[in-house]
């Protein structure tokens, strides 16, 4: 047994083994599963990322077999700044939520909707939690599928955790989305098994799939986990859900959740079809830019502050999908023709997409959690409310700031770094609609940002009632928001990390 | 700032199955109403239908020979592999050793399944047993004493045939959850609930008893999952009880344990749809729910 089967087992069955005893419904099992999960999870993450930048990607051959017969766990750099991004997340979430849900002592009550939301939160959550790390660590089409399986299902009952009606009907269609989206999925699997006969990922990446066949099925599995990841225009299930989830599972889902598609998405366009044609990478590129600016505008109109943040979620999420057609910057000039895209990767594109994954994640944890902070002071969501908020909750105000700041991109946040890479990127190739496109959502964001901010910032507007905050809820947010604010600076290790296999692993 | 009390939720759990009267439907109202309005202009159904015809015969292409090009290396290398499995049931083979991992995060699908229909509790069952007791039914009652044992047994049977034959835990569960249905529709045995620690434990074995083996073999064989020779058949007829048990008690559960949504629970009808997700009030105190509405 070397780090790497250790480490990994650590990753996936850690918080596995820690829903079953969340499953305990006791206050001491919820608390010792969330623990033993962020503890496995950080372990195993940290673990993997010393294997990994020492000798490069690791694999685990699970039953001892090893593929096609058997399934492998398989991490490299993007698996590994996933998992820590996401292990970092949940920790600080998992915290949060031991005061969100209120005084666990009382759970045996179990009749309030804050009593039986307290109760299955960290369950789900931790099975949540495994699916994702089981995802960063797959190496097989059915084994990703059977993970996606388990993150639709815990992810819709987080937001149903929510007893309002609407958040009801928002889990439940997100739950019909996820289920669709798997479904094409799986429909993907079988045509691609049929034709190669592997779920294999790397045997598949080294038949190289092209034809009719192959092309099929990436378009049923791309639209499947498109609609997973909200990208637009299969983004409308996603503001609702969460916007009315409570606040953890906000945070959650904006953070890490619609990242497990998107890891996805990038494993089989990059590292599976080698790119596949630059006239889809373009399209897909396209479909970032719309998302974009379809998404910071309706944040901009929006009048209640969890949905600002949710329809920044949907904005974001498009800057992801601009790093496609840049890692290719040849193709960009051929304007849409199709044919197997460039060898030549863009270490800038890569590095700086993947920054912006992870500053995501940890900046819209941050702001969720912030939101949740004042909707909680003041039990109310709407702009208006949370008037004069920033003066009774700072550090939240501060939380929600940073965060904010990263999202837009100013330095020294990761999010500038990520941004400033892209368009270094951009501008070298050539393609100054994406530069115009990264400028504008960079301004579009100050804007909705700075719309709340004023509105935390409004006494006079301010009613005067208000409920206390646990301080371990306004800590959490703002921890995540100073990583968030400060990973620019430290970027260098997520580079080195991030190019440990780099876009196309197998390759 | 603990939530509002709740008292109208206490009682409403046995309610729907101690008065008799089973389900109100009128109560459970259809969560995604569709009457149609909200159904985009007819040109775009066309379209959608437009864009799904180059799919289709993208794939029909696709799949033009597909049938005679099976490649037979996998199934080859399992005929090769097989007496290494500890079992000679191929089906078997790959569900409990080679692909055990995919097995193991299917039965936690289970779990999430269960633990998702658990959550969305709202204080009352759709699932309502009418009054009476079995014993009172003779018909009932000699059916009942042939079936449930016959399914019993048959279900021990599967899991061990599974070894060797098209059988195995899934089909054992499945069946053990058909007497448990059956028991319980019949009031012979009292529907089982979320909150009853024996039913939690058991549904979790499953998945515990597979991360616990595959942990435990990980210091001798160094991976997870990977038998120790002459250990394989044990672990794997071990496992496969563990997990016809647990498909049992949740397919049970997800039967009779399941809540209604939205829930006919009037304490939610107070709930302000732009407040609190969690339902609470500013003050503890501030709106109490009224114990005495229907």
């Amino acid at each position: 047994m070397t780090g790497a089967e250790l480490w990994t087992t650590a990753a996936v069955f850690g918080p596995l083994l820690a829903a079953l005893v969340a499953l305990g419904g006791r206050p001491w099992t919820l608390k010792a599963g969330l623990a033993l999960g962020s503890g496995t999870a950080l372990a195993g993450s940290l673990g993997l990322w010393v294997e990994v930048t020492r000798q490069g990607p690791v694999r685990h051959l699970l039953g001892g077999w090893g593929a096609p017969l058997g399934i492998e766990l398989w991490a490299d750099g993007f698996s590994v700044a996933m998992l820590t991004v996401t292990a970092v997340v949940g920790a600080a979430v998992s915290l949060y939520s031991l005061s969100y849900f209120g005084d666990l002592s009382e759970l045996d009550a179990g009749a309030s909707p804050a009593g039986r939301a307290a109760r299955y939160f960290a369950p789900l959550w931790l099975l949540l939690w495994a699916a994702l790390n089981g995802i960063y660590l797959s190496a097989d089409l059915f084994n990703l599928y059977v993970s996606l399986e388990i993150l639709g299902l815990a992810a819709a009952a987080l937001v149903t955790l929510a007893v309002t009606p609407k958040a009801t009907v928002a889990g439940m269609r997100y739950l019909i989305v996820s289920l669709v989206g798997s479904m094409l999925f799986l429909l993907g699997v079988a045509l691609l098994y049929t034709e190669f006969g592997t779920l294999s990922l790397e045997e598949l990446a080294a038949a190289a799939p092209a034809g009719p066949m192959a092309a099929a099925s990436l378009a049923l599995m791309t639209v499947g986990m498109a609609a997973k990841t909200a990208l637009f225009p299969l983004h409308a299930w996603l503001p609702p859900a969460h916007a009315g989830a409570p606040a953890p599972a906000s945070a959650l889902l904006s953070a890490v959740v619609v990242k497990g598609s998107f890891f996805i998405l990038v494993r089989l366009w990059f590292a599976v079809y080698g790119g596949a044609s630059d006239g889809g990478l373009l399209l897909m590129g396209g479909l970032g830019a719309a998302a974009i600016l379809w998404g910071s505008v309706l944040a901009l109109r929006q009048r209640s502050l969890k949905r600002v943040i949710a329809y920044s979620t949907v904005a974001q999420l498009g800057y992801l999908f601009i790093m496609f057609p840049l890692l290719a910057p040849e193709g960009l000039g051929a304007g849409g023709a199709s044919g197997p895209a460039s060898p030549e990767w863009s270490d800038d594109a890569w590095t700086g997409g993947i920054l912006l994954a992870l500053s995501h994640a940890l900046a819209k944890a941050a702001m969720f959690m912030a939101a949740g902070n004042m909707t909680y002071a003041v039990a109310r969501d709407a702009l208006r409310d949370i008037s004069g908020v920033a003066h009774r909750l700072p550090m939240s105000f501060l939380a929600f700031g940073l965060g904010g700041l990263s999202l837009a991109g100013l330095p020294p946040s990761a999010g500038f770094v990520g941004k400033w890479l892209l368009l270094r990127e951009a501008i070298s190739a050539g393609g100054w609609f994406w530069v115009a496109i990264i400028t504008i959502g960079g301004l579009l964001t100050i804007a909705y940002v700075l719309m709340v901010l004023r509105h935390a910032l409004d006494l006079k507007a301010s009613s005067g009632d208000f409920r206390p905050v646990p301080k371990r809820m306004e800590w959490a947010a703002l921890l995540l928001a100073l990583a968030a604010a400060t990973l620019g600076v430290r970027a260098t290790e997520t580079f080195q990390i991030l190019l440990q296999g780099g876009v196309t692993p197998w390759s | 700032m603990s939530g509002p009390t709740d008292p109208q939720a206490n009682n409403a759990t046995g309610a729907a199955s101690e008065t008799g009267t089973g389900v109100d439907h009128a109560h459970v109202r259809p969560l995604l109403e569709d009457d149609g309005s909200r159904d985009g202009p007819a040109i775009l159904t066309w379209m959608v239908g437009l864009l799904l015809v180059p799919a289709g015969v993208l794939l029909a292409l696709g799949l033009r020979g597909a049938a005679d090009s099976r490649d037979p290396r996998i199934p080859d290398l399992i005929a090769e592999h097989l007496p290494e499995t500890g079992v000679s049931n191929p089906v078997t083979g790959v569900l409990l050793n080679f692909r055990g991992y995919d097995t193991l995060l299917e039965v936690a699908v289970l779990v999430a399944a269960m633990v998702a229909v658990w959550s969305l509790d709202r204080g009352q069952r759709v699932f309502g047993l009418p009054a009476g007791r079995a014993r009172d039914e003779p018909v009932l009652a000699a059916v009942l004493r042939l079936a449930v044992p016959t399914a019993f047994l048959t279900a021990v049977y599967l899991t061990w045939l599974g070894s060797s034959e098209p059988a195995g835990a899934f089909q054992a569960g499945a069946l053990l959850a058909g007497a448990g249905v059956l028991l319980t529709v019949a009031r012979v045995m009292r529907p089982p609930t979320a909150a009853a620690l024996p039913v939690r434990i058991i549904a979790a074995g499953g998945v515990a008893g597979f991360v616990v083996v595959g942990i435990a073999v990980l210091p001798f064989t160094g991976a997870f999952l990977a038998y120790p020779e002459g250990w394989a058949y044990p672990l794997i007829l071990g496992l496969e009880a563990a997990l016809a048990v647990a498909v049992a008690v949740i397919l049970v559960e997800l039967f009779v344990d399941v809540p209604s949504i939205p829930a006919p629970d009037s304490t939610l009808d107070t709930v302000d749809p732009t407040g609190d997700p969690l339902g609470r009030a500013l003050a503890p105190d501030a709106t109490p729910p009224d114990p005495g509405a229907p």
